[in-house]
């Protein structure tokens, strides 16, 4: 175990809903998530002295926006450049200012329009490609390839996979299939109708290897979430959710330098499995549940590899056969992630796995406030029975992964 | 590749790493950094050797001939100089005369001018080049040179 496990708690998640058009600010989004996971924390604005946020190339609002919105007067205030595996990051930037001193409690957000604003691949709104640019730096280069959103260049690793191990774009469709499932128990989702692995596979071509149905979804949302110490946890509203240890944007080479290495997809995670699983003082069997960042079904799959669930090469027959699924062995993404929740870049994720350790998933259950749950998946409850311990993996690009181990 | 690149939609900028690159594109030649210190070669361009850290990098003229290492076919374009040219096939090629016994391999990727039905995991190409309207840009395009045991293509 680490020496700060368990030392620090998230007491507050809060969020926006999912939209395709937000028609809102990412600085309103962001005051409204915010808000809603003081309320959940119970706590008053005045009491957060810290504040850090992620965002890829501005498309985004500020800390300092935030906090002279709503009063709050700051010890720490940082955003940084970054999507997926940011808030998991964020999350132990926050353990370590904290326990340094720097600030007591601390707001860690992502707001994004990014449906309406900015979408994926840099596509300019409402255009149907990317608009003539200036190609300097990376981009001189993907630019002569016409090669350059996340659905091309994982693709390349996916594919590549598939040529060494045999993997089927039908076992990546049992994925997109369990995830999907979690959605329809999920009033906030944004697609909520059951999909088959004959739907995956009837789905248009996105990018070769990946059908449409193997992409996450493209949403406006803000997100939020609190963490501070464990003698602060106790005074507030929320059981407190434990940090028991994680991994911080773990890398290797840039993509393009990384397909020069001698496995294309051996991934970010595999190089903090060891730390992960060491800080937190656990095994892969104590978890109850997982996240596992799904941008697209192969993201997830591959840090099943990455992380040690299954042996490399395995990927495609683990998850083939449906254990990602709810009342399964390996329950993953429970909210519908992004394949089928929405899309923020992995934070929401964490929200999902602290409100399932709390035993308060808000499902369909009535009294889903008060923790009163049927597990009736047929009457739309998606809250496990009694779970403890959960394992997040958070996914920045094939060679940068963060991880949180989370327990009630 | 159905239609065009519109190479008059995208400006390329070459900086001090990449200049080199460019330089010898106009002469029809596919290089790749190479460390003077220790001989290491790397794609694309860094401005130091990462087997000895050396910063006195220079650049090795391949055979301009290589394999398909991996290969994505982009169906849904989002760059705009490439709108009419989907569905288009880019590989990442494996520069055998460039590799690193014993470290890294060295491969690059490009778009090619065969068509999916052309392509799999295995087969060799070559360096095939593409002038643009701006005569300081020559582009490297590359394309299926002939054919291999053991190849593999994505069956869907
Ligand atoms: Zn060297």
């Amino acid at each position: 175990m680490g020496a700060l496990t368990d030392k620090y708690c998230i007491v507050g998640v809060g969020e926006t809903i999912h939209s395709r058009n937000s028609g809102k600010t990412q600085l309103g989004m962001a005051v409204e998530a915010v808000n809603n996971a003081l309320k959940d924390a119970g706590m008053r604005a005045d009491e957060v002295d810290g504040m850090t946020s992620y965002n890829v190339m501005g498309d985004s609002t500020t800390t300092p926006h935030i906090a002279t919105a709503l009063g709050m007067r700051l010890n720490y205030a940082v955003d940084v450049h970054g999507g997926g595996s940011s808030g998991e990051m964020l999350v132990a930037n926050a353990i370590g200012l904290i326990e340094a001193g720097y600030a007591k409690t601390i707001v860690v957000w992502r707001s994004m329009n990014g449906r309406t604003f900015r979408r994926i691949g840099g596509q300019a709104v409402g255009g149907a490609a990317r608009v003539a640019e200036a190609a300097g730096g990376d981009i001189q280069f993907q630019a002569q390839w016409g090669w350059s959103t996340p659905a091309q260049r994982f693709g390349m690793t996916c594919m590549r996979h598939m040529r060494d191990y045999g993997t089927t774009s039908r076992q990546l469709g049992a994925i997109a299939v369990a995830h999907r499932y979690h959605a329809t128990l999920n009033p906030k989702a944004i697609m909520k109708t059951p999909i088959t692995i004959e739907d995956h596979q009837n789905s248009r071509w996105v990018s070769k290897p990946f059908h449409l149905l193997d992409c996450c979804q493209e949403t406006d949302v803000a997100v939020a979430l609190i963490i501070t110490s464990r003698e602060r946890a106790y005074d507030l509203d929320q059981p407190p959710v434990y940090i028991m240890g994680g991994t911080a944007r773990t890398m290797t080479d840039l993509p393009a330098w990384n397909y020069s290495r001698e496995r294309i997809h051996k991934v970010g995670g595999f190089y903090g499995r060891n730390r992960l699983f060491g800080m937190a003082g656990i095994q892969h069997k104590d978890a109850d549940f997982i996240s596992c960042y799904d941008a697209f079904t192969f993201t997830t799959m591959i840090q099943l590899e990455a992380y040690g669930w299954c042996e490399v090469g395995e990927g495609g027959p683990f998850v083939e056969t449906g254990r990602l699924q709810i009342d399964h062995e390996l329950p993953c993404n429970l909210s519908g992630g992004h394949l089928s929740e929405g899309y923020s870049h992995g934070i929401q994720m964490v929200v999902e796995n602290v409100r399932q350790l709390r035993w308060r998933a808000d499902d369909y259950c009535p009294g889903a406030a008060e923790g009163h749950h049927t597990y009736d998946r047929s009457k739309g409850c998606r809250q496990l029975r009694n779970p403890y311990v959960c394992v997040g993996m958070g996914w920045g690009s094939e060679t940068t992964s963060s991880s949180l181990i989370l327990r009630r | 590749m159905a239609g065009p690149i519109h190479w008059d939609r995208v400006k390329f900028i070459p900086d001090y790493d990449s200049k080199g690159w460019w330089e010898a594109t106009k002469r029809r030649e596919y290089v790749v950094n190479q460390c003077n210190k220790c001989g290491n070669k790397w794609f694309p361009p860094l401005p130091a050797c990462n087997r000895c850290q050396s910063t006195d990098v220079g650049w090795f003229k391949t055979q301009g001939k290589g394999f398909i290492y991996s290969y994505v076919v982009v169906v849904q374009p989002i760059f705009a100089h490439f709108v009419d040219a989907v569905p288009y096939v880019v590989a990442v090629i494996e520069l055998p005369d460039a590799n690193n016994p014993g470290h890294y391999a060295t491969r690059i990727a490009a778009v090619l001018r065969d068509d999916e039905d052309k392509v799999a995991i295995g087969l060799p190409v070559e360096v095939d080049w593409e002038e643009t309207p701006d005569p300081e840009i020559v582009i490297p395009f590359w394309k299926v040179s002939g054919t291999a045991d053991n190849t593999w293509k994505f069956p869907g």
